[in-house]
């Protein structure tokens, strides 16, 4: 086992831990905007780790770049969604006095 | 050790999900959890070392399958108007008891004998990767998946195109609609997700191109490229882009049937030279593995594409609904 | 020993999922969670499918099976999208979420599981 290996292990494991804060994170936040805030930074932080201990394990250039692609994406859809839902719970927020 | 235990948990929450999903008491969490489902079964198709099936169950069961489940629940959920006809219905909540024990007793049944039948499995041999291996060489692909979906048993792969197609037909007959010209246009998203797909977009294409080009020798292939080109285009329209809508009548109908017509013009020309359907020339195996390949990505994705798409409010419908309002 | 175990893992788990989703065939009446479970009777006859494959593959799982699947996938989803289709218009014309003539075309009821 060399370095980089064990460097990668912490990494992947810092991104598991980042992950599980996420997931408690979502169970019990009271409601659904710090839900919402739970989802995404803890998952995007937990996937970069998760990212950057595959890419020090494999040393090499074509699959740190899908690596980093596939990080850059996920991070784009997931701020994206987080907005879609936000914008909707606020949405229904408003709408609901009106109907009163 | 560790890789069994993995597999045992995995079940676990395979069983745990699908249970839910059937058994829940409310309809959007149900289909939610489903598409769950379909993600832990992607885990569990990579974790027995196929690969192509856990992309492809990661395109088309967790995300067009949760979009068709979505857009259908949205629809039944719905008020709507109700049926003119008031007959004298009798409000029964429930089935029957006796209906209830039935399918219970069926349903446990059938799992004893599958079980038996699982246990009775265990014991045997076989299969037939050896073979495909050995024929490898001759197929004009380097990759076992794709040598036996598009050479091996190409026949398959035509009839299977051809039951898209049909699906496709399905839908649009239930319609009464011919293209997608004849539904009322994407409505307009935000900014944000307007700014994202367009961004995304190419990247969608790319991963096509790619996945398609990497069939050749390792997992990927014109299925799961075309899924990824069918949820590009579902995409693009609920962003509100206007180009899917504006799609000619005759392009579409070109790109619903373009896989299956690839298929039949090269298994007739075959069957002409050969005397056999279907047999590639092995010269020129590889480029025509690589034709079949790329009609049948366009066809997939415009079909799947469309089974969701087809599904949308019609012209019609809501010039209706607007004089209604009126 | 160790894959005869993991065949069996899988294999059992794919027809615990064919008998769930067969049951629910039979006794739910909302049309969506019938498709449903139509679906997860799918995956589970996949999953049978592919452990048989994955014991008789040596790198790699047996590619017929694969294949198969892999075609059965994209066949599956398109029947889902006409089942779908169906189920709307049912919806549609009648008011109904289920097949049950009987049940009465109420807002309430299309909540029901």
């Amino acid at each position: 086992m060399t370095i980089w290996d064990i460097f990668s292990i912490l990494f992947c494991l810092a991104g598991g831990v980042f992950f599980l804060a996420g997931v408690v994170g979502m169970l019990r936040f009271p409601d659904a905007m710090s839900r919402l805030h739970a989802l995404t930074k803890a998952d995007n932080l937990g996937l970069g780790f998760i990212v950057f201990g595959l890419c020090l394990r494999s040393l090499a250039v074509p699959v740190i770049i899908k690596l980093l692609l596939i990080w850059l994406t996920v991070m784009l859809a997931s701020s994206t969604a987080c907005y879609l839902v936000g914008n909707y719970i606020l949405q229904k927020a408003e709408d609901r006095p009106k109907e009163n | 050790m560790t890789g069994i235990l993995f597999d045992m948990a995995l079940c676990a929450a395979l069983i745990l999900t699908g249970w839910r999903v059937l058994h829940s008491s409310d309809h959007f969490q149900a289909v939610v959890l489903f598409i769950t489902f379909g993600l832990i079964l992607a885990l569990a198709w990579v974790r027995l070392e196929a690969p192509d099936i856990a992309i492809a169950e990661a395109a088309v069961g967790a995300s067009l399958a949760g979009v068709m489940l979505l857009d259908a629940l949205r629809v039944m959920r719905s008020a709507g108007k109700e049926h003119e006809q008031e007959r004298r219905w009798t409000n029964v909540a429930r089935l029957p008891s006796f209906h209830l024990f039935f399918s219970f007793i069926a349903a446990v049944v059938v799992l004893v004998l599958l079980i038996c039948a699982v246990l009775e499995l265990s014991g045997r041999q076989g299969g037939l990767a050896d073979l495909v291996h050995a024929e490898l060489e001759s197929s004009g692909t380097k990759h076992p998946v794709t040598a036996v979906l598009l050479n091996f048993r190409g026949y398959d792969t035509w009839i299977e195109l051809g039951v898209l197609l049909l699906a496709v037909l399905g839908i649009l007959t239930i319609r009464e609609c011919s293209d997608l010209r004849s539904l009322a246009p994407p409505v307009a998203s935000t900014i944000v997700f307007e700014t994202l797909v367009r961004g995304i977009m190419p990247l969608v294409l790319l991963v096509s191109g790619y996945l398609l080009w990497r069939g050749g020798f390792a997992p990927g292939g014109a299925f799961q490229a075309g899924v990824v080109l069918g949820a590009g285009c579902i995409l693009l329209w609920m962003a509100g882009h206007r180009s899917l809508a504006m799609l000619g009548d005759a392009t579409w109908r070109i790109l619903l049937i373009l896989g299956f017509l690839a298929f039949l013009a090269l298994g007739s020309s075959s069957l002409l030279h050969t005397g056999v359907f279907l047999a590639y020339d092995r010269q020129y195996a590889s480029l025509q593995i690589f034709l079949l390949e790329s009609a049948a990505t366009l066809s997939i994705g415009t079909t799947l594409a469309g089974l969701v798409l087809a599904l949308q409010p019609l012209k019609k419908d809501l010039s209706q609904a607007n004089r209604d309002v009126r | 020993m160790t894959e005869l175990d993991s065949f069996l893992v899988y294999a059992l788990t794919a027809v615990t999922l064919f008998a769930l989703g067969l049951h629910s065939l039979l006794s739910r009446r909302h049309l969506l969670r019938k498709i449903m479970g139509l679906n997860i009777m799918s995956a589970g006859a996949f999953l049978l499918f592919i452990s048989v494959a994955h014991r008789n593959g040596k790198e790699f799982a047996d590619p017929v099976p694969q294949a198969m699947v892999i075609t059965g996938i994209v066949v599956s989803i398109s029947a889902t999208g006409f089942a779908l289709a169906l189920a709307r218009r049912i919806r549609k014309k009648t008011g109904l979420t289920s097949l049950d003539y009987r049940e009465k075309p109420s807002p309430e009821n299309h909540n029901r599981p």
